[in-house]
């Protein structure tokens, strides 16, 4: 029985992939307005404002980061750039984002809830009042425990899904837009004060450790930064767009940046409205009600009929449910997904990701990762500010990691970019990032004020870093010898098959054969894969592998035999250069015995239309194309017509053409049949008379003078003809 | 031809792996059965079984596997060796000779219309609900592209 596994990639837009990205980042809107004001006061929309500007400027960093590596999440970034102990760094901190997403998002989800059915209570003259925080809790841990089922099963999720929820959304946010501003307008519009000094006003736990110091109150720089940091809540996410990254569609830097604009103007609107639509409409005096529930109390304090906004409430508590509960999820399998690539690198036991018996599911990553989540919702208690002061440690850390991790990469790994963080400044041969820098700089300045301003975090943080960095530490230790070597390849299956045919393939008639040899040399691959649009021709790379005259034939090949680990290299070489390009490549890999019977038979089989190859170190091209040639004459009937293409590394390339074929003319000889044209027509009128005539009875005419007895004085021509344009002949560029 | 509609562009990580001598192509016949749940394709394998043995048809089992955004495609959530495993013990309980295809996708409906082949047979067995189950609509998207499709009920 024959079992054949096949990834199935499908691009996506940059709609999509903004959609999804917002599904995680957009959750934070829900709580992180509130969790800011609670802490620094009525000036708080302004710092969330700054924040959205600042997560813009870190959205660039991503983009730069995704530019070098197509699947760049942090991990992989800083070790490429930091080495492996800052990496397991970074992914502790990371994992304690992850960890504390969870928790934050089912807490505000269950506020958001309590709150409504509080007010309906109310409404309903009931005496019943459900204790906030603890449903709160409770809810979050029924939630968390339902994904978590959900991911033992082995979830079923879609970005269809995504885009779903992302259209309710904003159908709530622009409800939610109008409807404020007509409040506005018939209230009159009061922005929060600007901050300053005498206008920042901190709650007691709003400064940990510099409580005692007269620093926030006398620094506006330092006063600047702990609001900065109280608000960075609100630039969670960013993660995801790295992951999204790698199935964006083609052009696929452009649309990570158009995606990363949708995000950034989407996020601005929400995240920055409801902070500012809070202050305005919110009455002072009450606001600090709906601290936990913003948005609901938004909805409440809007112009209109009660009933019209408990509707929008309930619809406000749906929404939020929804986008929150996912980004519980979201959680688990972020963190599940971190470490299991871990696991894989040999930094955790392999022990976590034996499958569960019945699902095959990583379910002892999924145990310990929902296990802390629920231990972080009950050691919180359902008290949003607390969880949301810890989970900035996870989130700023991260980033901040990310930040000197590609400033260092810009010195590590000089060259050509496709995008660089902007404002760049050369002095000979180098270059200041001051963009970069300064973005870097931001990030690290606010974690390093976040170290002494949230004490929960900060021992919350440095506790769960320093126990995740240690177990990745010792187990690297223990487990360095038996770790996959091979950890960064992809694994690809074998799909055996007697032929290559366009339906073993999956490929459409009239697709591109690339011949791909050496992981080093892709250049082929990489010009075809810029002017092919694979929606329209296939492109399929072709991996020969030689066999020894006296060894081929005699018996079949076992799959491992005919893979080795180079060949693995080559090809996730190649798959990486088409997720970078956004563009599709069906991999295929057969025996030969003879290099140019075996590539025109392939060929011919695929019913391709170009065979496209990279130069030979030793073989001349001219002598290349005399080969295939001669190949081609080989060729079972019907012969197929082929272009034949061949790359150098430097961009240049030679087209040869197998078989009959219309030549490609020059602007001279066009413009000469042109002329021959012009006058034959005259000499001809009123006959109708074409250029195709003309190079028919041309060639009519030569063929004939070849069956005369001067046919050597028209060879001798001819060759002087080609002595003097030797020099004009210039290769296809 | 498989078809392409339904999906912008995809990618197969599968090495197809090939003396380069092209074949015969013959059309035969394929009865394309979904994994859904065990107890859905097992009634889905004994009703194609039933159908192979009338149009003289080979069966296909076919698995798509979504894997979260937050995962790369090629690291799904559920063991792969797991997955065939549970798809060849399956196919062995009703004693039948099958090819199996696993897909790992990132969205079960995109994939599938992709993978088979333009009007495709295709059985899926699936519990008949009153509200629009993820199988249900499965099925109907499908059948919507052109494919025959029979939905069989696993006994209770």
């Amino acid at each position: 029985m024959l079992v054949a596994t096949t990834a199935m990639l499908v691009f996506i837009s940059f709609w999509r992939a903004a959609a999804v990205v917002l599904n995680d980042m957009g959750s934070s809107a829900f709580y992180a307005g509130a969790i800011a004001e609670h802490f620094i006061g009525k000036t708080a929309p302004w710092f969330i404002l700054g924040i959205m500007v600042l997560s813009y400027a870190v959205r660039s960093v991503y983009i730069e980061s995704c530019s070098m590596f197509v699947r760049g999440g942090v991990y992989r970034v800083v070790k490429e750039a930091m080495g492996s102990t800052l990496a397991k760094f970074s992914v502790s901190a990371l994992m304690f984002d992850y960890i504390l997403t969870g928790p934050i998002s089912g807490v505000s989800a269950g506020l958001y809830l309590v709150g409504l059915l509080n007010e309906l209570l109310h409404y309903a003259h009931s005496n019943i009042v459900l204790p906030v925080n603890l449903t709160a809790a409770a809810f979050a841990i029924l939630v968390t425990i339902y994904f978590w089922w959900e991911n033992i099963k082995g979830i079923h999720e879609s970005s269809e899904k995504a885009l779903r929820i992302m259209y309710v959304t904003t159908v709530m946010v622009i409800v939610m837009l109008i409807w404020g501003g007509y409040t506005l307008s018939v209230r009159g519009v009061h922005l929060p004060p600007l901050p300053r000094l005498s206008t920042i006003t901190y709650s007691n736990d709003a400064l940990g450790w510099l409580h005692n110091t007269s620093l926030p109150y006398t620094i506006t720089l330092i006063a600047i930064l702990v609001g900065m940091g109280h608000s960075v809540l609100a630039m969670s996410g960013e993660e995801t767009m790295a992951q999204v990254y790698r199935e964006i569609e083609h052009p696929k830097l452009r649309n990570l940046e158009k995606a990363g604009f949708v995000i950034f103007a989407y996020s601005l609107i929400f995240t920055a409205g409801v902070a500012f639509s809070a202050v305005m409409i919110i009455p002072d005096s009450v606001r600090n009600n709906f601290f936990d529930n913003p948005i609901g109390g938004l909805a409440m304090y809007l112009t209109g009929p009660v009933l019209v906004r408990l509707v929008f409430r309930a619809f406000i508590v749906v929404v939020g449910v929804l986008m929150l509960a996912g980004a519980v999820n979201t959680a688990i399998v972020g963190s599940n997904g971190v470490l299991n690539r871990v696991s894989e690198d040999g930094i955790l036991p392999h022990w976590f990701r034996v499958p569960h018996r019945r699902f095959g599911t990583s379910s002892r990553i999924l145990n310990l990762v929902v296990g802390l989540q629920i231990i972080t919702i009950l050691l919180s208690r359902g008290d949003i500010f607390v969880l949301g002061e810890a989970y900035a440690f996870g989130v700023m850390w991260s980033f901040a990691m990310k930040g000197l991790a590609v400033l260092v990469l810009r010195y590590k790994q000089p060259g050509k970019r496709e995008f660089r963080v902007p404002f760049n400044l050369k002095l000979g041969k180098t270059e200041i990032p001051i963009g970069l820098g300064l973005v870097t700089l931001t990030l690290i300045a606010l974690c390093l004020i976040n170290l002494f301003t949230k004490r929960v975090a900060t021992m919350s943080g440095l506790t769960f870093t320093i126990i995740f960095f240690a177990v990745f530490t010792v187990t690297e230790k223990i487990t360095k010898n038996r770790a996959s070597a091979h950890a960064e390849l992809d694994q690809f299956n074998l799909e055996a098959g007697d032929d290559l045919t366009p339906e073993t393939l999956g490929v459409r008639p009239g697709n591109i054969l690339v011949m791909v040899r050496n992981y080093n040399t892709l250049h082929n691959l990489s010009a075809v894969l810029d002017r092919v649009d694979t929606r329209k021709h296939d492109v399929v790379a072709l991996h020969l592998r030689f066999l020894n005259r006296s060894g081929s034939g005699e018996s079949d090949l076992a799959p491992e035999q005919l893979f080795s680990v180079g060949e693995q290299e080559l090809f996730t070489r190649a798959l990486n250069l088409a997720e970078k390009k956004g563009k599709t490549i069906h991999l295929a890999v057969a025996a030969a015995s003879e290099k140019w019977d075996a590539v025109l038979r392939a060929a011919q089989s695929l019913q391709s239309s170009a065979v496209v190859l990279g130069t030979s170190p030793t073989i001349p091209v001219n002598e290349e194309a005399r080969v295939a040639g001669l190949a081609w004459e080989r060729l079972a009937d019907p012969k197929p017509q082929l272009s034949l293409e061949i790359h150098y590394p430097t961009g240049q390339d030679h087209v040869f053409y197998l078989g009959p074929h219309a030549p490609h003319l020059t602007p001279k000889e066009i413009d000469l049949l042109h002329r021959v044209w012009l006058e034959l027509s005259n000499d001809v009128a009123p006959e109708e008379i074409h250029h195709h005539d003309v190079v028919h009875f041309a060639l009519q005419e030569l063929q004939e003078e070849l069956t005369k007895p001067h046919r050597v004085l028209v060879v001798s021509k001819l060759r002087e003809h080609l002595h003097q344009i030797k020099g004009r002949k210039v290769p296809h560029a | 031809m498989r078809n392409p509609g339904g999906c912008t562009e995809f990618n197969r990580h599968a090495i197809h792996e090939s003396g380069g001598v092209p074949a015969n192509s013959n059309k035969e016949i394929v009865v394309n059965v979904i994994y859904t749940d065990l107890a859905g394709t097992l009634a889905a394998l004994q009703s194609a079984e039933t159908l192979a043995r009338q149009l003289r048809a080979r069966i296909a089992l076919l698995a798509a596997h979504t894997v979260p955004y937050s995962l790369p495609v090629t690291r799904p959530p559920i063991a792969l060796e797991f997955a065939s495993q549970r798809l060849l013990a399956l196919a062995r309980k009703r004693n039948l000779q099958t090819s199996i295809e696993i897909y790992i996708c990132r969205d079960r409906t995109l994939c599938l219309l992709h993978a088979l082949y333009s009007r495709s047979l295709v059985v899926l067995g699936a519990k008949k609900r009153w509200w629009p189950t993820r199988d249900a609509k499965l099925a109907m998207r499908l059948q919507s592209a052109g494919h025959q499709i029979v939905v069989v009920e696993p006994a209770a």
